[in-house]
């Protein structure tokens, strides 16, 4: 990963993000990209992400 | 016995208030007078109305009130107190208005008589483990952990006999843990979070940090219930009542033992207390089960993919008007929050449900009534230090106390916190209860068999901690 890629992310995102900082988001974004969120894809299949979404109205 | 006052579990003096032998006021003003003598030590409280905390006890002196009359208890500031600003440690929220109403979790004990004493330190919005400028009244260079570290210290300083707090990934176990303490977490759903600042919504947890298990019950028996403004605590199983039978015993329970990774590695005063721990249940007549559950390698990533990525959500327009106010550790994590891709986090929350489903197999096949495991590998650690070392190499401390208390926020499970004992360091270590989903009543159960079994440990001197530094 380059800076120039997280500062040009950052900016399509609306994210301000100082340049002096931009080698510590760079490297805990690495960080969390590697680390893949979890298990691997492969272990994942078919798997029903814990995102629960109530319709019931509650009123 | 007046002058001591302060040392009095909640439940003891609950039962002297009721019985008319203490007086609110009076109770409330060795809470006080302890506050003065502690306080400037610990640094455990971002506010305390002393005018009013006595002019509300002395209201109550009269009266005859719910379970908690006239008992201080003490509030992490990431919750909305009616009239106090709610700062959740943060110079970006240095600005905010009081607030117009207690957050449910407030007005819950207020309406069971409790008063509020003051306003308790967080790490940075509820997000890290170190909780300046709070110290540990068991040593006063290290840090009472997070991110509930205020009530923490309050707490095992003996200001007051209970407080709330907030737990995302350990933020209430950590310190409990840290302090000598109970810290509660309940069932993800049990207590509203109506009211109180948001790290994680899928992870938040409200809970307790409390001197014993009895006074963690009876602050959970206040707290809980459905609340229709946080919906996740809407048509939930009723709390068994009395949540701690009397003569109540453990003899016949099945508990799993989980010490291999993410709970390993753990200092040698960890594991002591493990063990030490196993054997007395064992005499209590528990089956001790070791378990294994390799799904777990993979929740510290879900954990901190999630907290991110929904904490950055939370805060993305402060990040926008504020960011040059948040401090470098939790701005970082707001940023990276904000900039991941959306197949990662789901990724995490498919991982979550593994887990989840994981553990609901174990508890299946395995019989089991609860799992028991180190709160956390290593004892309290030094203001500076921003690693820990164990046999096998080093670890950043945040990644070393989050990964043993982040399974049971992600599988949402009640997770108890309770003192093993005092380790050869001379700092306390803390064993977690987890028990399954809505069944806190067996985590309590389980946790009062370890404290009978291990004693009350003797709190920390705060004096000679201070001498001593």
């Amino acid at each position: 990963m380059k800076e120039e890629l997280v500062a040009a992310w950052a900016q399509v995102l609306g994210v301000s993000i100082p340049e002096e900082r931009l080698t510590e988001v760079m490297q805990s974004l690495e960080g969390q990209i590697t680390g893949l969120g979890g298990l691997p894809a492969e272990e994942l299949e078919e798997v029903e992400p814990a995102v629960l979404f109530e319709p019931e109205w509650l009123e | 016995m007046r002058n001591e006052l302060w040392a009095l579990s909640m439940v003891d003096a609950a039962a002297l208030i009721a019985a008319r032998e203490i007086k609110p006021s009076e109770y409330t003003a060795a809470a006080l007078a302890r506050f003065d003598a502690v306080e400037p030590l610990i640094r455990a409280f971002v506010s305390v109305d002393a005018e009013r905390v006595t002019h509300e006890a002395k209201l109550q002196d009269d009266k005859r009130g719910g379970v908690l009359h006239g008992i201080p208890v003490a509030i992490k500031d990431i919750f909305d107190v009616t009239g106090t600003p709610t700062g959740c440690g943060s110079e970006a929220m240095a600005s905010s208005r009081p607030a117009v109403q207690d957050a449910t979790a407030v007005a819950r004990l207020r309406a069971a008589g409790a008063i509020v004493f003051g306003k308790t330190t967080t790490h940075e919005l509820a997000c890290g483990v170190y909780t300046p400028p709070t110290r540990n009244p068991w040593d006063l260079e290290r840090s009472p952990g997070g991110s509930s570290g205020g009530s923490g210290a309050a707490v095992a300083a003996g200001v007051v006999p209970g407080a709330i707090g907030s737990d995302t990934g350990g933020s209430i176990r950590i310190p409990a843990s840290h302090c000598g303490l109970v810290g509660f977490k309940p069932t993800y759903g049990r207590i509203s979070r109506n009211g109180a600042l948001a790290l994680s919504w899928s992870l938040d947890h409200v809970g307790t940090l409390t001197r014993t298990v009895e006074d963690a019950a009876l602050m959970l028996s206040v707290l809980a219930g459905p609340d229709s403004n946080d919906q996740t605590t809407l048509a939930r199983t009723y709390l068994p009542q009395p949540l701690l039978p009397a003569n109540d015993h453990v003899r016949g329970l099945r508990i799993g033992v989980l010490d291999d990774p993410p709970f390993a590695p753990m200092e040698a005063d960890v594991k002591q207390g493990l063990t030490t721990t196993l054997k007395r249940l064992q005499r209590e007549g528990v089956e001790i089960l070791e378990v294994k559950l390799p799904e777990l390698k993979a929740c510290l990533t879900a954990e901190f993919v999630i907290v991110a990525a929904e904490a950055g959500s939370y805060h993305e327009s402060r990040m926008k008007r504020a960011a040059d106010l948040v401090g470098a550790d939790v701005r970082g994590l707001l940023e990276t929050g904000l900039l991941l891709p959306a197949s990662l986090y789901l990724r995490a929350q498919k991982t979550r449900r593994v887990i989840q489903l994981a553990l609901m197999k174990l508890f299946a096949d395995e019989r089991l009534d609860a799992l028991i495991a180190p709160t956390v590998p290593a004892k309290a650690q030094r203001w500076d230090q921003l690693d820990y070392e164990f046999a096998d190499g080093t670890e950043p401390v945040i990644q070393a106390l989050v990964r043993t208390t982040a399974p049971f926020n992600l599988a949402g499970l009640p997770a108890i916190a309770v003192p093993a004992g005092i380790g050869a360091s001379g700092f306390p270590v803390s064993v977690q209860v987890a028990a399954r989903p809505f069944d806190e009543q067996t985590a309590l159960r389980i946790a009062l068999a370890i404290q009978r079994a291990t004693g009350r440990i003797q709190g920390p001197n705060v004096f000679a901690t201070a001498r001593d530094n």
